[in-house]
C-alpha cells in the first residue's frame, strides 16, 4: 500500500497543485500525516499558527473534528454560495459530510468494499461444485445439523450469491487442484488493522446489523458474522496467510498475483491496482487481466436452518461505505483559499483525471452518471458501475462514535480469539461475557 | 495696445486653462485605469489574501 500511496501523492503535487499554484500564485506545501487520529493534535497546534489550509478528513473523523471545532462549516466559511456549488457532488458523499443540518465538507472520495475474483474460476466451480455436494452437506450438517438449504442451487451469477454459495465455492476450489496444489482460495485482510475491522464490520451489516449491534458485539448478527467465520477457517476455505503473514489488502494483491487467492473483498482502488493498466506504473496482478471479475457483496443469511431447510435469518447484500472529505481547519490563514482549493481539486477535470488513473471511486453526479464517457474500458465502467449497485443495495458508514478505534480493537481481539485460535465451543457465550462488557466499558 | 495686451492674456489663460483642464482629466483617466489595473492584477494574480498555504494528505 506504501507504493500505491506514493505513486498517488506524486502524482497529485504534480498534476493537481501544482497547476494550482501556477493559475492563482500561491505556495501549496502538501504534507501528510500517518494516524487519523494525529489530525486532531496538528490541528490543535495549528490554532496558533494559521497555517493550515485543508485536511483530508478520513470517514472515522468527520465527526470528532466537526464537533471538536477544529474544522469550520462551509457557510461560516464561505457563505452562501457553497450551497450551489455542492449539488455537483452525489448524494451519498454530502451525506456524510453533514453533520447536524451543517455541511462541513467537500468529498474527496469514496470506496466501498465489493466482491472480486476470478471469472474462470467462478466458471470452474458453478459447473463442477457437485461432484463435491456430499462433503459440502456433511461439512454445514456439522454446524447447523442440516446441510445445504433445502433446493439449494448455485448461480452462475456472483451478484445473486449469499453466504452460503460463497462457503459451497470456497469448498470447491479449496478441494480442487489448480497448478499441481490444493490450497483454500478466499481471503479477506488478516493484519491486526484498520482494514481488518472493516472487514467484520462488513458482515455484520450484511447480517441485517446495524451499528448499534457492531458496538454491542454481542447481538445475533455479530453472532452469525463470527459463526461464519469459524466455518470458513476451520473447513479450509480462508487462505491461512490471511493471519499467518497477515494479510492487508496489498498481502491479497501478491496472493492473487501468485495464483494463491481467487476471491476477495476489494474497494475500487484495489481493482484498478490488482487489473492494472490505467497508467504506465500500473503494472497489474493478474497474468490474464481480463479474469478479474467484480460483483456486489454476498447476501447474509444466518447458518442456522430453519424446519423447511431455509436460513432462519435473511439479511441482505450491504456493504460499509467509507471515504475521505476535504476539511477547513478553523485556523486556516484564508477560508476563500482553502474552498477553492478543494473545489479545484475535485472540479470535474480533475477529479475524472484522478478516477481515471488511481479508480478513485467518483464523487460528482456528473461523472458517476457518465461512466462511459470518463471510463473508456469496459472493465473500468464496471468496478463503477458495480461500486454503483452496490451503493444502491445497502451501505452504511462506521459507527460514529468518537469510541469506535477502542471498539474495533475489540474486533480484531475476537478474531483471533474464536476464529484462528479456536476459542468457539460457545461463541455467543465468549461474546457476552468476554468481548461485549469491554465494549460497555469503552463506550460507557 | 491695452486692448491687445488683454486679448492675448485672456488667450493666454484660456490656453492655459485648457491644457490645465487636459492634464488634470489625463490624471482622472490615469487613476481610473490604474485602479482597474490593480483590481484586475488581484483577481487575477493574487485572489488570495494567503501567499503559502499547507495541506495535509493521508499517507
Amino acid at each position: 500500500m506504501k507504493l500505491l500511496f506514493t505513486m498517488q501523492d506524486k502524482w497529485f503535487r504534480e498534476n493537481i497543485i501544482k497547476p494550482f499554484e501556477k493559475e492563482y500564485g500561491v505556495k501549496v506545501n502538501v504534507r501528510t500525516f500517518e494516524k487519523e487520529i494525529d489530525l486532531q493534535n496538528i490541528l490543535e497546534l495549528d490554532k496558533d499558527k494559521n497555517t493550515i489550509a485543508l485536511v483530508k478528513t478520513p470517514h472515522t473523523q468527520l465527526i470528532p473534528l466537526a464537533k471538536k471545532g477544529l474544522v469550520m462549516d462551509l457557510e461560516q466559511a464561505v457563505g452562501d454560495r457553497y450551497k450551489e456549488d455542492i449539488k455537483e457532488y452525489t448524494e451519498a458523499s454530502m451525506d456524510m459530510a453533514t453533520i447536524d443540518g451543517k455541511v462541513y465538507y467537500i468529498p474527496r472520495k469514496l470506496e466501498t468494499n465489493t466482491l472480486l475474483f476470478l471469472k474462470s474460476k467462478v466458471k470452474d466451480a458453478v459447473e463442477n461444485w457437485q461432484k463435491f455436494e456430499a462433503d459440502i452437506n456433511n461439512m454445514f450438517k456439522k454446524y447447523n445439523g442440516i446441510g445445504l438449504p433445502k433446493g439449494y442451487t448455485l448461480e452462475a451469477d456472483p451478484n445473486e450469491w449469499d453466504w452460503y454459495d460463497l462457503a459451497v465455492v470456497g469448498y470447491y476450489w479449496a478441494n480442487t487442484e489448480y497448478n499441481g496444489k490444493k490450497e483454500p482460495r478466499i481471503a479477506h485482510r488478516g493484519k491486526k488493522y484498520g482494514g481488518t475491522i472493516v472487514e467484520m464490520l462488513t458482515k455484520i451489516y450484511q447480517a441485517s446489523g446495524t451499528q448499534e449491534d457492531a458496538i454491542a458485539i454481542n447481538t445475533t448478527p455479530v453472532k452469525d458474522m463470527f459463526e461464519w467465520e469459524v466455518l470458513f477457517k476451520e473447513e479450509g476455505i480462508y487462505n491461512p496467510g490471511m493471519w499467518e503473514e497477515g494479510w492487508s489488502g496489498g498481502g491479497i494483491w501478491n496472493a492473487m498475483a501468485a495464483g494463491k487467492v481467487y476471491l476477495a473483498f476489494m474497494h475500487q482502488i484495489d481493482a484498478f491496482f490488482i487489473h492494472g493498466g490505467s497508467n504506465p506504473n500500473m503494472t497489474g496482478y493478474l497474468v490474464e487481466p481480463d479474469d478479474m471479475g467484480v460483483a456486489i457483496m454476498p447476501k447474509g443469511v444466518s447458518l442456522e436452518l430453519n424446519e423447511n431447510g431455509e436460513p432462519v435469518r435473511q439479511g441482505s447484500h450491504a456493504s460499509q461505505l467509507a471515504g475521505w472529505w476535504w476539511g477547513i481547519p478553523t485556523s486556516t490563514p484564508d477560508p476563500e483559499l482553502s474552498y477553492e482549493l478543494a473545489r479545484w481539486i475535485t472540479n470535474a477535470e480533475n477529479h475524472a483525471k484522478e478516477s481515471q488513473t488511481f479508480g478513485m471511486m467518483p464523487i460528482r453526479k456528473d461523472i458517476v452518471e457518465n461512466l462511459n464517457g470518463t471510463f473508456k474500458e469496459d472493465w473500468m465502467q464496471e468496478v463503477f458501475d458495480v461500486a454503483n449497485r452496490q451503493i444502491k443495495a445497502g451501505v452504511k458508514p462506521l459507527p460514529q462514535i468518537t469510541q469506535w478505534p477502542e471498539v474495533g480493537q475489540l474486533y480484531l481481539d475476537a478474531w483471533y480469539d474464536i476464529v484462528v485460535d479456536g476459542n468457539n465451543k460457545d461463541i455467543q457465550k465468549v461474546l457476552d461475557e468476554k468481548y461485549a462488557p469491554k465494549a460497555r466499558e469503552i463506550v460507557k | 495696445m491695452f486692448k491687445k495686451i488683454v486679448a492675448f492674456a485672456m488667450c493666454f489663460m484660456l490656453l492655459i486653462g485648457v491644457l490645465v483642464g487636459c492634464s488634470t482629466k489625463t490624471e482622472v483617466n490615469t487613476n481610473t485605469e490604474n485602479k482597474q489595473n490593480v483590481e484586475e492584477a488581484k483577481q487575477e494574480g493574487k485572489k488570495f489574501k494567503a501567499d503559502e498555504v499547507t495541506i495535509y494528505n493521508a499517507r
